[in-house]
């Protein structure tokens, strides 16, 4: 970004002392945690005597394939190693003293990603890596201005509706308040990854993200809803929400821009929690079902006011569309049959495509049969397509799931059809009765597939909400594009 | 209310627990819009949803019991029966699925039961022991010295 920081940002930057420039970052979080990297951080501290101090424990950067693992930063300076459990860790200290070259590879573009896993955690250090730069400029520019900027950097929602940010948001803006905020993090699709690996690993994209949109379309409250599972995302917010209190960025006194109030809530599972308006009636203590439309929540959304709903990394892509944006990025959260599994960030521009995708990954494509992209709501994507330039339209929610040669393709779509009948919420005829009979249907989908077609006709046109209307795409995708593997399953 | 097990509020450990529980729900505002946080504190002081707790939400947020309940039924995170401390669950995800999760299953019968995604896909196969954490790349002989090793805790 080419921006420049204000007065008040500059001001607010000199209250907190500038942290280390060379340290150990330890990729702790989530995935850390899960390969037991609390054993490499006691060795890695033992191994470094005097300078245990540099040692810094951070989140997960995206390279979740590469933990347990740590990063050396020395100025102008990133080194990854990956795989501690297996690689001994002297190359480590060796690289803290000077003995390494600048290798930090395989996580694509880092915009929205740029400080995940490189945070120590407070405040001060969110701010020295550029946090709060996009607001201090954003409140220093009329909201109208704000909502032009968000439209000409074509912002839309990357929950998977790709609904026009800025039109919603002066949806919102045109009825009168006090409106509302609810930030959708519940990222309930299998598969998915990315909202919490963001939250988790720098939280303060995300809430500068709401700040602008607060000044932007006028928001009094709002309300950060993060996913039940999520419990480090959660913790991490809660932490940032209460550093940014204090400095005075929510009531606009450090800044700049109106005040606002913002909540943090955990959700408790359930995929249908990922439609807008089930959010809405669980904030509200409502049994978590799909509200008819309209009316539309920014006319009557939260307690009935105007409400702007906006997916987590729609908010921290708002924090990149000032002066010359670059292409739009999408966190792609990856996994299935290929050696570096992980978060990545992806230009969208017009020229990558999966082809680039599984590189970065280490995939060899001719050795994948399928992508599946979007779980239980998605569907397949051939190796013929891996050479098409990546459309945000297709991309959903960013989901995919790399299938080896040798993958069950009957089985895989059965898996999903019998979650989504799992996850029915039952508020509508369509999707309650529709999902358990795609699955029976399933069993012999060959010589059902007059009827599975007319099943999900129904399911798509008539459910109330997505989790029904888009149950029948994976289906119908997998017997279109693998008719052979169903009539061999019979 | 028939899939709600029992639970002996006279026992002097559920007892001081289901009071732990009842302080958090009560830290929270009287009013609807407290329900799931409410629900979400008293579990997870519990470690699940007894009928007596629901009861106090219930009468905490005044809402009627059987709203309550209907709500957090609805909600896959939200347990209605006391969970069993010794198994442990297998994530049957996608990418889990791929890596192996069935294979973990059948290595370690009655110890183990099925879960959906557990969003750490890019560590597959992965499992949650008893107290929800995840742990990844597991392998079937990994699993069992886990379970081995594990002791198994009373229930509460």
């Amino acid at each position: 970004m080419s921006i420049v920081a204000t007065p008040a940002l500059a001001r607010l930057r000199g209250r907190f002392p500038a942290p280390a420039s060379t340290r150990v970052l330890v990729h702790r979080g989530t995935c850390g945690d899960a390969v037991d990297v609390g054993g490499v951080v006691e060795v890695l501290r033992a191994a470094l005597g005097t300078r245990a101090s540099s040692v810094v424990e951070t989140a997960c950067d995206g390279a979740c394939w590469a933990a347990p693992a740590a990063t050396v930063v020395r100025p102008g300076h990133r080194h990854r190693f990956a795989r501690l459990d297996r690689e001994p860790l002297e190359a480590v200290v060796a690289c803290l003293g000077g003995a390494c070259e600048d290798a930090y590879a395989g996580s694509g573009e880092r915009g929205l990603l740029a400080r995940v896993g490189h945070l120590d955690g407070s405040l001060a250090d969110a701010l020295a890596q550029g946090a709060y730069l996009a607001l201090a400029h954003a409140v220093t520019r009329k909201p109208d201005e704000v909502i032009e900027a968000v439209q000409r950097a074509g912002l839309s929602g990357r929950g998977g509706a790709h609904f026009v940010t800025a039109q919603k948001w002066r949806l919102a803006a045109a009825n009168a308040g006090p409106r509302m905020l609810v930030v959708n993090a519940e990222e309930g699709e299998p598969g998915v990854f990315k909202d919490r690996h963001v939250l988790e690993g720098d939280p303060h994209r995300l809430i500068e993200g709401v700040l602008i949109a607060a000044h932007a379309a006028g928001i009094a409250r709002a309300v950060i809803y993060v996913n039940g599972q999520a419990r480090n995302a959660r913790r991490a917010v809660d932490l940032a929400v209460t550093q940014a209190r204090e400095a005075g960025l929510l009531d606009g006194s450090a800044l700049g821009g109106t005040g606002v109030q913002i909540e943090v809530r955990s959700g408790a599972g359930g995929y249908v929690c990922g439609e807008e308006s089930v959010i809405l009636n669980s904030i509200e203590g409502e049994r978590p079902v799909p509200r008819t439309k309209p009316p539309f929540a920014t006319d009557r959304g939260l307690f009935d006011r105007p409400t702007v709903i906006n997916n987590a990394e729609t908010l921290c892509a708002a924090t990149t569309v000032f002066d010359d944006p670059p292409p739009p990025t999408k966190l792609i959260p990856l996994s299935g049959a290929v050696p570096r599994p992980g978060l990545y960030e992806v230009p969208v521009d017009g020229i990558t495509a999966w082809s680039g995708v599984l590189a970065m990954a280490g995939a060899n494509p001719q050795r994948v049969r399928a992508l599946l992209l979007g779980g239980p709501s998605g569907r397949f994507v051939l190796p013929e397509e891996f050479d098409v330039p990546l459309d945000m339209r297709g991309l959903g929610a960013g989901g995919v799931v790399v299938l080896p040669l040798d993958v069950d393709i009957p089985r895989i779509t059965r898996a999903l059809a019998a979650y989504n009948a799992r996850e029915s919420c039952g508020e509508c005829t369509p999707c309650r009765e529709g999902t358990p009979r795609l699955v029976a249907l399933l069993e012999d989908a060959s010589a059902n597939r007059a009827q599975i077609d007319a099943l999900i006709e129904v399911m798509t046109e008539a459910s109330l909400c997505q989790l029904g209307g888009l149950a029948g795409k994976p289906v119908a995708s997998a017997l279109a594009l693998f008719p052979q593997d169903f009539e061999a399953a019979r | 209310m028939a899939d709600v097990l029992p639970y002996d509020v006279a026992a002097p450990e559920a007892a001081a627990r289901l009071a732990e529980a009842t302080r958090a729900v009560e830290a929270h505002p009287r009013e609807k819009t407290a329900l799931l946080p409410a629900l979400l504190d008293a579990q997870h002081v519990l470690g699940w949803l007894p009928r007596p707790a629901i009861e106090r939400v219930a009468a905490w947020v005044r809402v009627p019991v059987s709203e309550v309940y209907a709500t957090a039924t609805a909600y896959s995170e939200l347990r209605l029966e006391r969970p069993d401390p010794a198994v442990w669950h297998v994530c049957t995800g996608v990418a889990c699925d791929l890596a192996g999760a069935e294979a973990l299953l059948a290595a370690s019968p009655g110890r183990t039961a099925r879960i959906d995604c557990q969003f750490l896909c890019a560590l597959a196969p992965v499992v949650a022991d008893p107290h929800e954490r995840l742990v990844g790349r597991v392998t079937a002989e990994g699993l069992r010295a886990r379970l081995g090793a594990a002791p198994v805790e009373s229930p509460r």
